[in-house]
């Protein structure tokens, strides 16, 4: 009661309703989009969904969790989803902080030149990327058939093939997302004062050792950043797999977050979608906490 | 010491050799690109392949042009990247000055529920986002593709965090002055605030432009594809692509873009880098 009257009170204040004026639009779409959304998802998990009529849809309970815990193609799909994580967050890592070693150097002539080129796959679509690389990967007339040719390297047909074409997508990825490991890096790498590296080579420290000793552990924050946010992008990776393969070929491309879209839209099962869709958050949280604790124990925290 | 100096330039030559290597493998694919957009479709079929196109075919563009529904793609997604980006940036920096320089009941609690939102991935509020779409029957128009990303939590985090380092004794003065809030938001606040502003803008712009799934989920008929979308079903046959065409579509698909990196390419990176990739 007091508190109502207070708040009543602080309303008659013009600045205060302002205020409020200013964030109530975004307030109320934030509660209709995000907020709101939060709470039907853990019930529209727990029922087994009726388009039709969606209130009467039966409780299930905790059914489609199971199911998906017995799922096959759900975990096949994990396993596509770790392997594409993986296999381009960590290479982008390693060779956006080697191309941004070479480049942060004060000898190095034209790094902001050459900056910006490695970024502009960056902005463009990953839609335009992945038909770019579907067409280097064609077949019979891709250009990287017709380059290996020259090494005696029979044609295979990349993005067709169980083996190749999660790594074919993934070399994609790393292509288009190269510039921006490069751009963290370097911003971690100017950050540190010059006067630390002068220090470690007037005493007598080679070029691996001052790296080694002094910059790298300086950069640590940097390295989790990247990893932290490349494993939670890379885990919810759509539209390059929409794309170039469809999740094919027999399913050996296929991701959580197309397995996701195809429950919920072609196959309409939103329930089990929606549990899909819970199981990726606590995968999520899990990969983020575990990258935090392993940073902290490097800190010695 | 000149034999020295000779293997540290050896080093740097080398150096410069790699770094250039991967300069053009990651400009080649665009070339190539640009390359098929100007070649017939015969020569697309051509062994082997041809790096400068003969004969020059820039018809590619008009053919990919007068395709009603591409043509309507481009369209809906300016209407979709613009409208969008306007909308978020005027309601995020709203709020996001109000965050920052206004004294109101519960505002550390609603900032905090603000931000707790994004901790939570687009997929789990996907299937109720639709569903609450559908219900509103706004599925399949501008309304669902633009208004659910209108509330924009790191815009509004964004904004705030900028604003914090603006004086207050600006706006109080003002406020003596007789100026109205919003005439202090929209005539002294956001001319302060445009460095945050063109960030946020260009991320907006970049982000929806660029969007392929939330369009797939909420639009139904041809006519309301966006561009990215259409990309993925023009210039088809029974059996295969029409590469010369779709690669014309692209390189338009790409242009606003590319020539926007080119103007203001310090907030793109700096957009980009405060909020990750998507892929």
């Amino acid at each position: 009661m007091k508190e109502s009257n207070s708040l009543l009170k602080s309303l008659k204040n013009p600045t205060v309703r302002a205020a409020y004026i200013f964030i109530l639009p975004s307030l109320i779409l934030i509660f209709v989009f995000r907020i709101l959304p939060i709470f039907l998802s853990i019930w529209i998990s727990m029922v087994d969904f009726s388009i039709s009529t969606p209130i009467s849809s039966k409780f299930v309970g905790l059914e489609n969790f199971r199911e998906a815990v017995k799922d096959k193609y759900l975990w096949d799909a994990l396993k596509n989803t770790a392997e594409y994580s993986v296999g381009t967050v960590i290479p982008g890592i390693l060779l956006g902080l080697i191309f941004a070693l070479i480049i942060s150097e004060g000898w190095f002539k034209y790094s902001g030149l050459i900056r910006s080129i490695y970024f502009i796959p960056v902005i463009l679509s990953t839609t335009i990327a992945g038909l770019i690389f579907s067409w280097l990967y064609h077949p019979s007339f891709g250009l990287l058939n017709y380059i290996l040719s020259f090494f005696k390297i029979p044609p295979k047909a990349w993005l067709g093939d169980p083996i190749l074409a999660l790594p074919c997508v993934m070399i994609m990825a790393v292509w288009k997302g190269l510039g921006y490991n490069i751009t963290i890096w370097t911003a971690g790498l100017l950050g540190i004062p010059s006067e630390y590296r002068d220090a470690a080579r007037v005493d007598g420290c080679n070029w691996w050792k001052e790296f080694w000793y002094i910059r790298a552990p300086l950069l640590k924050p940097v390295l989790l950043f990247l990893t932290v946010l490349g494993f939670i992008n890379s885990f919810q990776s759509f539209e390059a797999i929409y794309v170039m393969t469809g999740g094919g070929p027999i399913y050996k491309t296929r991701v959580i977050v197309y397995y996701l879209w195809q429950n919920a839209f072609q196959w309409l099962r939103f329930g089990y979608a929606a549990a899909i869709a819970w199981l990726l958050f606590l995968i999520l949280v899990s990969l983020t906490y575990f990258q935090f604790k392993m940073y902290g124990k490097e800190e010695g925290l | 010491m000149n034999r020295k100096i000779g293997v540290v330039s050896i080093w740097h030559g080398l150096l410069y050799i790699i770094v250039i290597s991967g300069a053009i493998t990651m400009i080649f694919p665009l070339l190539w690109l640009l390359s098929t957009s100007f070649k017939t479709y015969d020569k697309t079929l051509h062994w082997p392949p041809e790096l400068i196109p003969n004969p020059f075919y820039p018809r590619n563009y008009a053919d990919v042009l007068s395709i009603p529904l591409f043509a309507r793609a481009i369209l809906n997604s300016a209407i979709y990247a613009i409208f969008g980006m306007l909308g978020t940036v005027f309601l995020a920096s709203l709020a996001g000055f109000a965050f920052a320089k206004y004294e109101f009941p519960g505002k550390n609690l609603l900032f905090f529920l603000i931000l707790s939102t994004l901790m939570i991935p687009g997929q789990v509020t996907l299937i109720p986002n639709f569903l609450i779409l559908k219900t509103l029957g706004w599925l399949n128009t501008f309304l669902a593709l633009i208004v659910p990303g209108l509330g924009a939590p790191f815009g509004i985090f964004l904004i705030r965090q900028f604003a914090l380092g603006i004086p207050s004794e600006l706006f109080d003065s003002a406020r003596v002055d007789g100026a109205s809030e919003f005439r202090i938001y929209w005539q002294i606040f956001l001319p302060l605030c445009i460095p945050a502003i063109s960030t946020l803008a260009v991320l907006e712009f970049l982000g929806r432009w660029n969007d392929l799934f939330w369009p797939i989920i909420v639009t139904r008929t041809p006519e309301m594809r966006t561009v990215q979308m259409a990309l993925t079903l023009v210039c088809r046959t029974l059996y295969d692509i029409i590469w010369n065409q779709l690669a014309a579509g692209m390189v338009l698909a790409f242009l606003p873009v590319f020539i926007l990196f080119v103007i203001f390419q310090k907030y793109f990176v700096e957009g980009i880098a405060l909020t990750g990739l998507k892929g």
